[in-house]
């Protein structure tokens, strides 16, 4: 077997035993021959530039466009108010479609509305937590005679708003003594005085009997 | 200090591509038959040589000290040998078994490998022993250079080289034994 050129004459120097190992190894060990090793040599592309450096433009675009998004939405350190302005979601929507703190407090103002007859005037439109209480409405504003309550709401009705064949006002002219009426107005050019609508409210009480 | 006659390259640095071409040609099979001494494994050495050779391309320009790029190739060759074993003994503590895939597994069972003698007697070696015997007496790298390589002195070269000589006539006495046994 030729000698292979790696292994010289001037090599380390053995005892006997070890140039016999030698001997053997080198016999044995020559014999092993790769499968797939490649005869010539080819350099991978290195990993660390190779990898970034197609994407590395397009992650510094996307940062500075998401800096620039978050300046523009008025970020000002609240992290969930920045992702509903890139998502679109109006905060007043998003607390009150919540069902923890901000919906209760515009349920909450809606409920006794309901309960004390201001479902119209909440529907159409007025705000519900500047909506007067009945006892400090003052009387003879555009709204009044909606927002008072049932004993001062003994006028006739709108006709739109009820039907015209019920007797409401003959059944709400007993109780009229029991309730106190809100102060009259000071001045009020055309008002009329309780007295003056207690006997308007008696002459219709008469006409039906009539 | 052994000479290893490359084409042309004794004692230079490959400084171009074709140069490390050469180096590449010279030392192709003594790098993988060196790997496969320390790692038993004909399909891992042929990786772990490859491996070997794209690292010393990475580092071919940095200076390696009094080495001969022979002895440089081998280096990095035990180098990277002995971090695969380290690796396959971490992943046996944790698997139980090898990582070589199933399908390697049954291919080498398969292709009747059969164990020579001194397969056997590299097997009965730890992997620093066994550095030290394939760069010793198949390299014929001398004992600086295998110190050099291994970071120890020439003095524990020398004896680790006589402790594994002792272990492998033990190993092959033992095999024949068995096998008129």
């Amino acid at each position: 077997m030729p000698r292979d050129p790696t292994h010289t004459s001037s090599g380390p120097h053995f005892d006997p035993e070890e140039a016999l190992w030698a001997e053997i190894i080198r016999y044995e060990v020559d014999s092993w021959n790769p499968r797939w090793l490649p005869h010539r040599f080819q350099p991978r592309s290195r990993r660390g530039g190779g990898r970034w450096a197609g994407s590395l433009p397009q992650v510094v675009a996307v940062c500075v466009l998401v800096l620039v998004v978050a300046a523009l939405s008025g970020f000002n350190g609240n992290i969930a108010g920045v992702r509903d302005n890139l998502i679109g979601i109006h905060p007043a929507a998003n607390h009150a479609g919540r069902g923890h703190g901000g919906a209760p407090a515009f349920r909450d103002t809606l409920r006794p509305s309901r309960s004390s007859g201001l479902a119209s005037s909440a529907r159409t439109g007025s705000t519900p937590t500047g909506a007067p209480s009945p006892a400090t409405s003052p009387l003879g504003t555009a709204s009044g005679p909606r927002m008072i309550s049932p004993a001062a709401s003994a006028e006739p009705p709108m006709p739109t708003s009820s039907p015209p064949d019920l007797p409401v006002p003959s059944a709400r002219t007993p109780r009229l003594p029991q309730v106190s009426p809100p102060p009259p107005p000071a001045a009020q050019p055309g008002g009329f005085s309780p007295d003056e609508r207690a006997g308007s409210a008696g002459r219709r009480e008469r006409s039906p009997g009539q | 200090m052994a000479q290893l006659h490359g084409v042309g390259m004794s004692g230079k640095k490959p400084q171009t591509a074709t140069d490390f071409e050469l180096l590449y040609a010279r030392f192709r099979l003594p790098v993988y038959r060196l790997i496969r001494g320390m790692v038993l494994d004909p399909r891992a050495a042929e990786e772990l040589a490859q491996e070997a050779f794209q690292r010393a391309y990475a580092t071919k320009e940095k200076p390696r000290g009094e080495l001969s790029p022979g002895a440089w190739l081998h280096g990095i060759g035990v180098t990277v040998a002995i971090s695969h074993l380290r690796r396959r003994r971490v992943a046996r503590l944790f698997t139980g078994r090898p990582r070589a895939a199933p399908a390697v597994e049954a291919e080498e069972a398969h292709e009747d490998h059969r164990q020579g003698a001194v397969e056997k007697a590299l097997s009965a070696l730890s992997p620093g022993l066994r550095a030290v015997v394939l760069l010793s007496l198949y390299a014929h790298l001398s004992n600086e250079e295998v110190a050099s390589i291994l970071g120890t002195s020439t003095e524990t070269v020398a004896s680790r080289l006589h402790a594994a000589t002792e272990v492998m006539a033990a190993a092959l006495a033992s095999s024949h034994h068995a096998e008129a046994g």
